[in-house]
């Protein structure tokens, strides 16, 4: 049976950051049967040193790390430049799982995605739901979820997201086996039959206006809109200048893509969003695959809506949980969520909305989160790649 | 309607639209920025709410080197940098020193001090500066791609320390360098640790002063136990000799340790008025060659018991009549000499030089300087040579005695006057002491003062037949003393145990009765300043004209200045020197 450990503090000393969290983490001691630990880290850390210093207290234990625009805890959320927080998993080496792949673009997503998949399915053919993490710029993520589908079919569930810098659009960074990446991705496995999972993602914002056509397409890249140059089509709808960097559009560019009616309801709107992360010149890199025709409408943002989809899926979730308990929840929020677009007493309801719907007892389960640039969370019963929203995992027992 | 007509209100309609959707993604950009707004807010109140937290873990510490880790922290949690540090200039070495530092990737930690970062620092009038990107020397020899820094000035306005925040050239990307917004948090966040360095090195100081007064009074029980061991074994050993010759030995020995304990006690004295900032100089017109030539009489006797050659060299100077303490300036230049004396071997030389360092019409600078061929001081014990107690090693008071106080007091008598006193030394070759003092000139006619207390070193035959004198003390040993020193004077002593019945022997005397009343202050009954007063209001035909002296072991300035109010005419402080109380009462004789 797997257990859950989670940690987050704020420290620019990324060797006591470490500490403390460890520390906070396991109250009672490391257990010896700890297979892996995740860790998020806004960008003031370099994952690379904090690895170290994780791999001082914790020798031996493999380490999976992401950079993000903030990360969240039992302890809240943390949006400085040195926040941490981790998630270690112990138990039965057979309910465990994981590996990684370097090198993963929007060009070869598929394929990649596919030898992740793969490995894993290896070591562990009960795995039931996966954590995955991939790069947050130039990265085709229907692919990789549709590798992650070929692979362990659609019933297994697939949560995460993809790493970030702090919404410059310029890097997002993967620690895995020893090494630290740009563009990378890596996937943990749990076989525990004792775990439950669900899902789900939700945003609140409106699409509004003529919708924006793409004329020019290649994978995941938009070359053009309306047959004008893509970006400064999008910046102009923006009412930003040409020159602007994707740092300028992300907090209020979402694009919309039509939903079919029967993941709107699901969904509360009709729309689910694609961040912009990565320009060359007037060509754009969608996070998912884009095609000749594709609509997409910009959007303006409805607090009320915010709340009430966020209230409306904790609603599910904790109905689809009932008496069962929660032993972990995993966070991933798109960064634009977070101090971009929120004020910081908005952010913290949000938050304590969502810890409160998990606790028993007022004690908070296990939790890590990170703000990164997109995030894996079902909807319709098909894994499906967001963005812009807010998506929880709850793994449960019941 | 007509297709034409609708393809009309379709086309009106769609241009509504776009221009209804452009005023809503430009209410949303205003939106957004009233939102980036709100974060700045947000942010600002987060980071002075931080700032606040590091200023109260700043203020836990107990040392100055304990603050530098959290500052650097600081400037890094509060004001959002990639980096921070703490740099020490280092004059001497002209360099500046990375001390505490978080983030910075450097290999160096010592950067050259240029001369034109450092007008511009010292120019910075207590404000922040910053650059970026960095071009410019030291920073620009670092990975650096914007630095901002305040520099630290202590009291004397000395730039001491810089605090630094900055951006490396591979994090440029990722972190904002506004300096608009970055300038006051960074000035508000220095001047809070500033603020607080004074306060711990405020604290660290009072600290080390409690400590340094704890050891001075270890030091000092050790200092009086030594000579205090060296009276109680001779008096002992004295008492159980019938040999005449060691008895005479051990009384040497004892009046040898008792004048050491006496110089220890006035050093001690001169000390303790020194810490209690009651120390004063007392300014007189005074010619400066008599003044050398007692110091030379004096210092003379001791050399020639050594066989040293001493030298005065007037460089220059003849005898200007000058405004000083003549009695600091003494006791300086006889510790000065003193200590020549004891460390310059036998046959060494001693010369004690004086010059004239400057001359304005109403002032003179002199420079004095006391050399000799002695054993020199230790490098790693010059930079400790005027703290008190301080004595290279143990080995020095036992061979050749001292207090360890001199220099110290020395030292303080110096700054008092306004000079400031150096040592050069060279182990195994010798040592000078130099100091400089400013005197003001005496241009005026008049006579030098006569400086009060001078030690005649006259002790003749003195003659007291037919005077009568009243000692006036509640101890018996200290009448007894008193009565010893003037047994071969013929004088005729009463006695007296308290200041009551001094006033009523004193009354009922015959007028011009006493020659002189030596009186105890501090008695039972009625104390010495009480009866003295009490006599000098009564109606004694001889009420205002007995000569009274205090004899007493209060020597404060205030104690003397109580006497005198009281009506004394003199003060002898205990213990008493023979020849201080016969000089006394010859001056008072020839006088009557």
């Amino acid at each position: 049976m797997l257990e859950f450990y989670s940690a987050s503090v704020r420290s620019v000393n990324s060797e006591r950051a470490a500490g403390e969290c460890v520390e906070v983490a396991f109250p009672d001691g490391v257990p010896k049967d700890v297979r892996a630990l995740l860790f998020n880290a806004t960008l003031g850390h370099k994952l690379d040193k904090l690895a170290a210093a994780f791999n001082k207290l914790l020798p031996n234990v493999p380490l999976y790390g992401a950079s993000g625009c903030a990360v969240t805890g039992r302890e809240g959320i943390g949006e400085s430049m040195h926040d941490i927080g981790i998630m270690a998993v112990s138990g039965p080496e057979n309910e465990f799982a994981a590996s990684s792949v370097a090198d993963i673009y929007g060009i070869n997503s598929y394929e990649k995605a596919l030898e992740l998949a793969q490995d894993l399915k290896k070591q562990n053919g009960n795995i039931n739901c996966i954590y995955l993490l991939c790069s947050g710029i130039d990265i085709d993520n229907a692919l990789v979820l549709k590798a992650f589908d070929d692979v362990f079919g659609q019933e297994v569930t697939i949560f995460g997201g993809t790493s970030s810098d702090n919404m410059r659009g310029v890097f997002s960074y993967q620690y895995h086996g020893d090494t630290m990446g740009e563009h990378d991705a890596f996937a943990v496995g749990f076989a525990d039959p004792t775990l439950h999972n669900i899902t789900r993602a939700t945003h609140g914002f409106v699409a509004y206006g003529q919708p924006l056509i793409a004329t020019k397409t290649d994978g995941c890249k938009i070359l053009e809109f309306n047959g004008r140059g893509a970006w400064s089509e999008f910046a102009s709808r923006l009412s930003k200048p040409p020159e602007s960097t994707c740092g300028d559009t992300i907090p209020i560019g979402a694009l919309a893509e039509e939903l079919p009616e029967e993941h709107a309801n699901e969904y509360g709107n009709k729309h689910i969003l694609r961040v912009v992360t990565k320009r060359e010149g007037e060509t754009i890199y969608y996070p998912v695959t884009a095609y000749d025709g594709m609509k997409v409408w910009t959007t303006i943002r409805d607090e009320d809506l915010i709340f009430s989809e966020q209230s409306r899926s904790l609603e599910y979730m904790t109905a689809a949980i009932g008496s069962g308990k929660v032993a972990a929840v995993f966070q991933t929020d798109c960064l634009a969520r977070g101090r971009f677009l929120f004020n910081r007493i908005i952010k913290d309801e949000i938050i304590s909305m969502m810890q409160s719907a998990f606790s028993r007892d007022g004690e908070i389960p296990p939790w890590l989160g990170n703000y990164g640039f997109g995030e894996y969370a079902r909807l319709g019963g098909i894994n499906t790649f967001h963005n812009y929203s807010t998506a929880l995992l709850a793994l449960y027992r019941k | 309607m007509s297709q034409d007509a609708k393809d009309l209100e379709i086309a009106r309609l769609n241009a509504e639209l776009e221009f209804l959707s452009d005023k809503v993604s430009r209410s949303e950009v205003i939106a957004q920025s009233l939102r980036d707004i709100q974060f700045q807010l947000n942010s600002s109140l987060g980071q002075f709410s931080r700032i606040h937290d590091y200023a109260q873990r700043a203020f836990s510490v107990k040392h100055e080197r304990d603050l530098f880790p959290i500052i650097t922290e600081g400037i890094i949690d509060c004001i959002q940098l990639e980096l921070g540090a703490v740099i020490r200039v280092d004059f001497a070495f002209q360099t500046l020193r990375v001390i505490s530092q978080i983030n910075w990737d450097i290999d160096i930690s010592n950067f050259a001090l240029s001369g034109e970062f450092w007008k511009t620092t010292q120019l910075s009038q207590g404000k922040a500066l910053w650059e970026s990107p960095v071009v410019s020397a030291p920073w620009a020899e670092t990975n650096l791609d914007s630095v901002i820094f305040m520099p630290f000035s202590n009291k004397n306005s000395t730039i001491n320390y810089i605090f630094l925040g900055g951006i490396s050239k591979e994090s440029a990307a990722i972190y904002a360098f506004n300096p608009q917004e970055l300038l006051p948090l960074f000035m508000v966040y220095c001047q809070q640790m500033f603020g607080i360095i004074d306060l711990v090195d405020a604290v660290s100081r009072a600290q080390q002063a409690a400590k340094a007064r704890a050891s001075f009074f270890a030091n000092l029980s050790h200092e009086i136990r030594t000579p205090m061991n060296a009276i109680i074994g001779m008096v002992q050993i004295a008492q159980r000799s019938s040999d005449q010759e060691e008895i005479d030995r051990c009384i040497d020995q004892v009046g040898m340790s008792g004048k050491h304990l006496l110089g220890l006690i006035n050093d001690v004295l001169d000390i303790s008025k020194i810490e209690d900032g009651k120390f004063k100089l007392n300014y007189i017109s005074f010619d400066l060659q008599p003044v050398i030539e007692s110091i030379r009489v004096t210092v003379e006797q001791l050399a020639a018991a050594k066989s040293q050659e001493l030298s005065v060299v007037y460089d220059g100077v003849e005898s200007p009549r000058i405004f000083g303490d003549d009695m600091r300036l003494t006791q300086v230049l006889l510790n000065l000499l003193g200590n020549a004396v004891k460390f310059t071997p036998e046959k060494g030389k001693i010369t004690l030089t004086i010059s004239e360092f400057s001359r304005t019409n109403t002032t003179t600078t002199l420079k004095f300087s006391v050399s000799d061929t002695g054993i020199g001081i230790m490098p790693e014990f010059l930079a400790r040579l005027f703290k008190p107690f301080e004595q290279a090693d143990s080995s020095i008071s036992r061979n050749f005695g001292g207090t360890g106080l001199g220099l110290a007091i020395s030292q303080f008598m110096v700054e008092l006057m306004g000079g400031k006193i150096t040592a050069d030394s060279t182990y195994g070759k010798g040592t000078t002491f130099s100091f400089t003092i400013c005197f003001d000139l005496d241009t005026s006619n008049a006579a030098p003062e006569d400086s009060s207390g001078a030690i005649s070193q006259e002790d003749g035959v003195l003659d007291l037949s037919g005077h009568t004198i009243l000692i006036v003390d509640d101890i018996k040993i200290n009448r007894i003393i008193a009565s010893s020193f003037l047994r071969d004077t013929n004088v005729s002593i009463e006695e007296a145990v308290n200041g009551a019945e001094a006033v009523e022997k004193m009354l009922a005397a015959p007028s011009g009765y006493y020659t002189l009343v030596f009186m105890d202050v501090h008695m039972p009954v009625m104390d010495g300043c009480t009866a003295t007063r009490t006599f000098r209001n009564s109606d004694s035909p001889d009420a205002l004209t007995l000569p009274i002296i205090a004899m007493t072991a209060s020597v404060f300035n205030e104690d003397i200045q109580e006497t005198l109010n009281a009506g004394m005419n003199g003060h002898i402080s205990k213990p008493v020197d023979i020849k201080i109380v016969r000089d006394t009462i010859r001056r008072i004789v020839q006088k009557t």
